[in-house]
């Protein structure tokens, strides 16, 4: 069973790609960043004509990992303890993009010392060509929503492109270094930087620097295979109430893994 | 110029009375450290990003009197002027990033140039060279003094149109920055009150400039950039307190080489080292990956690896043989051009499409292979990163108060779900009736009308959360999701499950899967080495190419 997802609606519309660049934007600038990056905003977004392809493969019960995190450190019987109940469903989803979604930003690294932003280095990156094809669940059980990518699905067209490194002088080096690589995600992705900034017609700026580009990729891949690849998953709790703060938190989007710092294990976390 | 100075600050003189005082201290308790006469090295420095050579911060204009009366310098330094008319520039030309673990590396080139920088320094000398020291003399040697008295003289430097343009190679590791100059040029113009010294102190200005760029500003920076990434203090080389012989040994291996040792697999090599020290013909054994268990040895590594539980067990046969004779194809046609990093298909962890679309996969089995590769991967002691995040869906106004940003965010993120869900909502999205391989079912595709997914949904309290989507599912599943205790929707829900996911007995790969339980002998990918007969099963010759 699959999805059509119409997505011209929402790449036409102007309105939506300003409000999420802008949502993202000010997401950047509140979240806590190292005292040596500065200034970090999207410039620009759009989503791009081709809409992702979303098939429902199953619905079934979800697996019991989900209870046992869900029933850790309680004991049967105990307040919070859940037993499987009828109304608990998973979705094995098959989800595949090979879209023209970009995205623009902009940063700078900055040094602090001997004074305040002595020293700037502006940095624009733009993310394009985001391909990938995988199967994710998405598990609801006890007002928690799991989910998880759990493997990549074989696709010729995405395989294609990493088979020829050495016609392609672009091509995006994605495919998996090590063998049995459990999980990549992210099988095709295009970076473009621009390091420095010209003063006055003068001055150099570094453009696309593979190497760059290259550990960038691969930070991001690390980061997406450590939190939401499977054995990891992202729950989503629902279980708020009233009175309580409303504490809002989403995943961090596309920000340059080597800037998130990590905290360890599966404990709560709410990002603000 | 590729990095950006903060222009504010050169313009209004902030900066310059910031570096008067640094260079001040650091002049003053340089030559009260050293005992050396106008070591001046390290007062010309006329480059902005290396002008603070001394960590110390404390600026105090120094008192007339002087510790040792060797010294020439009858007085501190002190700087008078310090000016940068022109913001200097650095120009990135390279930049190189190393991946290649443990240690990885970043090598930069950058130009930096600073042109038309002013500098003056004052400070008092001893200008009579026949001045003697009796202090410490006694009288007997002494002859008769006529005139021992000290003729001071003030003196002051000025440099100016300071040219520097350098080429520095930057590397930058786990925990330290170090930079080299290539490429020096420095130029100043030089101006003394006493004329007599003017020619001979520029000349040794000249030369000892050289080597603080070889030699001693890469030392400092080093030393620096490791205190800042460390946090602990690091004595630097040059400084003569430092015994010679440290009781420490060295270390040969670095705290990130022992991360990617695993224990585990030191043990099992260590075991089988020893087990060849041996006369016995145990490890003659045919039927066997290898005599002891949870040690396998290089010549079988081939098949271990073929037999390792991978997504591509669930390509059917046909597919395989196909795959197969397209490899030998390409082998043929390519004979040398196969790049390091491209695996062979057999080894990528991907679950073939065709396996997909015809059911042939097995949810378990699947998570099965990705706790394997997991565990095999992340070694003993790493969980996997759950994240927990709260969400509160509910339409609450909060006051924008730009004190508060949470709040602000709160609402921007209400209004952006809001927007997005009613154009969800005025779009209908009829569901395909292109389903794989499964019998159509009437009920679904009757549904012309489509429903947000669990649009209303009553809690265990009874309160109501809206609660949107970005997809949606038919109308059946959300009943199914909303009429948890009526029996007649569970057999429909039991019928839905039975006809989408038809219950398809897993290829004959599921047998060889079974063989996999965790023994004792693969405990740690789940191969069992007691099920492996020699020749029966289908050995491929290790790949050569």
């Amino acid at each position: 069973m699959s999805f059509n997802i119409n997505w011209s609606e929402i790449g036409s519309d102007a309105s939506i790609s300003e409000a999420v660049k802008d949502h993202l934007s000010s997401y950047l600038q509140n979240v806590s960043l190292p005292s040596f990056v500065n200034n970090l905003k999207i410039t620009d977004f759009s989503f791009g004509a081709i809409a992702p392809t979303i098939i429902l493969k199953e619905i079934t019960d979800p697996l019991p990992d989900f209870y046992e995190s869900v029933n850790e450190g309680l004991v049967e019987g105990d307040e919070g303890w859940t037993i499987p109940s009828p109304s608990d469903t998973q979705f094995l989803i098959e989800v595949e993009y090979k879209g023209d979604l970009f995205v623009t930003m902009s940063g700078e690294l900055v040094l602090n010392y001997p004074s305040q932003e002595f020293i700037k280095l502006p940095i624009k990156l733009a993310v394009t060509n985001i391909g990938f094809h995988s199967l994710c669940l998405v598990a609801y059980l006890a007002k928690q929503i799991f989910v998880s990518i759990l493997c990549d699905v074989s696709d010729p067209i995405l395989d294609e492109q990493n088979s020829e490194p050495l016609l392609d002088p672009n091509g995006t080096f994605m495919a998996p270094k090590k063998p049995f690589e459990r999980i990549s995600i992210i099988r095709s992705m295009n970076i473009d930087t621009e390091i420095g900034q010209q003063y006055q017609g003068e001055g150099s700026t570094l453009k696309n620097v593979g190497k760059l580009e290259q550990f960038l990729l691969e930070k991001f891949k690390d980061l997406l295979r450590k939190e939401i690849a499977w054995p990891s998953w992202i729950n989503l709790d629902l279980s708020g109430d009233n009175n309580e703060e409303e504490s809002i938190g989403g995943e961090e989007e596309e920000g340059t893994g080597d800037e998130i710092q990590s905290d360890g294990g599966s404990d709560e976390t709410s990002i603000s | 110029m590729s990095f950006q100075f903060n222009e504010q600050m050169f313009k209004d003189n902030s900066f310059n009375d910031t570096i008067k005082q640094r260079l001040t201290s650091a002049l003053n308790s340089f030559s009260k450290k050293n005992n050396l006469s106008h070591e001046s090295s390290s007062s010309n420095t006329p480059s902005s990003s290396s002008s603070n050579t001394s960590s110390s911060s404390s600026a105090s204009i120094p008192i007339s009197h002087e510790t040792n009366s060797l010294s020439i310098l009858k007085s501190g330094i002190v700087v008078r002027k310090v000016n940068f008319p022109t913001i200097p520039q650095i120009e990135i030309l390279d930049l190189d990033i190393q991946t290649t673990q443990p240690r990885s590396l970043l090598k930069g080139m950058c130009k930096i140039s600073c042109k038309d920088a002013t500098l003056q320094i004052q400070t008092i000398i001893e200008s009579n060279l026949l001045l003697l020291n009796l202090e410490e003399q006694p009288v007997f040697t002494t002859p008769r003094m006529i005139n021992n008295n000290s003729f001071q003289i003030p003196i002051t430097m000025t440099f100016t149109k300071i040219q520097l343009e350098a080429i520095t190679n930057i590397f930058m590791k786990d925990h330290g920055v170090s930079i080299s100059f290539n490429d020096v040029s420095l130029n100043f113009d030089f101006d003394c009150s006493i004329k007599i010294l003017q020619s001979t102190i520029e000349k040794r200005l000249k030369n000892s400039m050289k080597l603080v760029f070889e030699d001693i500003l890469p030392t400092v920076i080093f030393n620096m950039s490791q205190n800042w990434f460390t946090g602990k203090s690091h004595p630097p080389a040059n400084q003569k307190l430092i015994q010679p012989n440290n009781s420490h040994p060295r270390m040969i291996l670095e705290e990130s080489d022992l991360q990617e040792l695993s224990a585990t697999n030191m043990l099992r090599l260590s075991t089988i080292i020893s087990s060849r020290h041996t006369l016995s013909l145990h490890s003659t054994e045919i039927h066997s990956l290898s005599t002891i268990p949870g040690c396998l040895e290089r010549q079988n590594l081939y098949r271990f690896i073929s037999k390792m539980p991978s997504l591509t067990c669930f390509d059917n046969c046909a597919s395989k043989l196909q795959q197969q004779r397209e490899k030998q194809q390409e082998i043929m046609e390519r004979p040398s051009r196969r790049k390091n990093s491209h695996l062979p298909s057999h080894q990528i962890n991907q679950l073939p499409q065709s396996a997909l679309d015809e059911h042939t996969y097995n949810l378990e089995t699947i998570t099965n292979i990705q706790n394997h590769l997991y565990e095999r991967s992340k070694g003993d002691h790493i969980a996997p990163r759950r994240r927990k995040v709260k969400l509160n869906l509910k339409k609450k106004k909060t006051n924008t108060n730009k004190s508060l940003p949470e709040s602000k965010f709160t609402e921007i993120t209400t209004q952006l779900e809001n927007e997005i869900s009613t154009e969800a909502r005025t779009t209908p999205v009829p569901v395909s009736k292109e389903s794989h391989d499964v019998t159509p079912q009437p009920d679904v595709e009757d549904d012309g009308k489509s429903k947000t997914m669990v649009s209303s949904r009553k809690s265990s309290n009874g309160s109501v959360h809206n609660e949107t989507r970005y997809f949606k599912l038919p109308k059946r599943a959300a009943k199914y999701l909303n009429n948890s205790n009526n029996s007649s929707s569970n057999s429909i829900t039991t019928d839905m499950i039975k006809t989408i996911s038809p219950p398809l007995s897993p290829l004959s790969l599921s047998k060889n899967y079974r063989d996999y339980d965790n023994s004792k002998g693969f405990n740690f990918i789940g191969l069992n080495h007691h099920g492996w007969r020699w020749g029966i099963n289908e050995d491929q010759p290790p790949p050569y190419s």
